[in-house]
């Protein structure tokens, strides 16, 4: 075998092992992968509860002896967003409200109890200890006013926490608050942290 | 003389033949090991995720339909949750499904039947993205399970291949109008 003919042959066969080796590379990395539809959506804060707009009490003919008026409601968070929860009030002042004692309660509930029923509530802490609807009104108004709750021990609300209010009535014995009407709203008001 | 003649004849002859022979092993070895290419079809992906709303428990919470890989060959994926009204109203609800991604929107079809088997929806996964028409009654403190099954028709194109959607369930509970 000459120089030319030897030389040949080796190019030959780099060429043979060339084309295999490339073969064979193609066909173990021949799939393909995708990114399709990147997408940007910014996070939100929403929060419900389970009253269906309808009212949380509305009773008449209260008297100092009658049973104290029991209410819950489920509040629940359902923002994507880490956020804290504050409960305030902007319902004007009513004739009533000075003589109107109201406590509010945080706690659980069974998922089977339905607004605005308290069956088998477990009170956690009591948030607005006992004191007057007008007192209420005048402290807590907006949500630099508003009073913090947390699910539990936590320190803010996570996506889809519920948290339930109790909220528990009594009329004074005062004969001033003979034929008086009172009126409240309130609003849970959360905001991300 | 003519003995080295001989023997450079066959040295040259054996340089050869194992040159050959080492060309032939090294490509045998590198076409032996390669990894054979695949012959599968890649699907396409469908989570639904439910969530539960202020008036609405759910039973589950968080993903209640896996289905991985769909073609138009595959069986439907499955899936069910269980809704409470936990208000003191009779509610009928509405759903609607929003993807996080638009890709399967006309390719993936989507049915959502009642405790009765009713159809609520049925139809691709963009009309579900509006409220539906048909709604779940619910009473005061009423379980229903709804179910759910997501497929690829077989006269879809190749669109679906390599998409993925979670699908965020949406409830709109309204009071019903009752006489």
């Amino acid at each position: 075998m000459n120089r030319l003919t030897r030389i040949l042959a080796a190019l030959i066969a780099t060429g043979l092992v060339a084309v295999a080796s490339g073969r064979a590379t193609y066909a173990a990395f021949s799939v393909t992968t995708q990114n399709p539809n990147d997408s940007y959506v910014a996070g939100n804060v929403s929060i419900a509860d389970n009253d269906a707009g309808t009212l949380m009490w509305d009773v008449a003919n209260q008297l100092p002896t009658s049973a104290a008026i029991v209410r819950c409601i489920r509040v629940t968070y359902t923002g994507s967003l880490v956020a804290g929860v504050r409960l305030y009030t902007t319902t004007p002042a009513s004739p009533l409200d000075p003589y109107l004692n109201i406590t509010v309660e945080k706690g659980s509930m069974p998922v089977g109890t339905v607004f605005p029923n308290c069956t088998g509530f477990t009170s956690v802490a009591t948030i607005a200890p006992s004191g007057t609807l007008a007192a209420f009104k005048t402290a807590r108004t907006t949500w630099a006013s508003g009073i913090a709750a947390f699910p539990g021990a936590q320190t803010a609300w996570n996506p889809n926490d519920s948290l339930v209010f109790r909220f528990t009535l009594q009329v004074q014995n005062n004969v001033a608050a003979q034929g008086l009407t009172g009126m409240a709203g309130f609003t849970w008001e959360a905001q991300n942290q | 003389m003519e003995r080295k003649d001989k023997e450079q004849r066959i040295d040259s002859r054996v340089r050869v033949i194992g040159f050959v022979l080492g060309i032939a092993i090294a490509a045998s070895i590198v076409t032996e090991s390669r990894i054979p290419a695949g012959a599968g079809v890649l699907g396409a992906d469908a989570h639904i995720v439910v969530a539960p709303s202020g008036e609405l428990a759910v039973k589950p919470s968080g993903l209640v339909l896996e289905g991985t890989g769909l073609t138009p060959a595959s069986e439907p994926a499955t899936g069910s949750f269980q809704l409470m009204n936990q208000t003191g109203s009779v509610l009928d609800v509405r759903l609607h499904g929003i993807p996080d991604a638009p890709g399967l929107d006309r390719t993936l079809w989507i049915s959502v039947t009642g405790p009765d088997d009713e159809t609520i929806y049925r139809g691709s996964l963009g009309g579900f993205r509006v409220w539906t028409t048909s709604a779940l009654t619910l009473h005061p403190g009423e379980w229903r399970t709804l179910s759910f099954e997501v497929w690829i028709p077989g006269d879809v194109g190749p669109g679906y291949v390599g998409h993925m959607a979670q699908i965020d369930l949406g409830f709109r509970p309204t009071v019903e109008d009752r006489p």
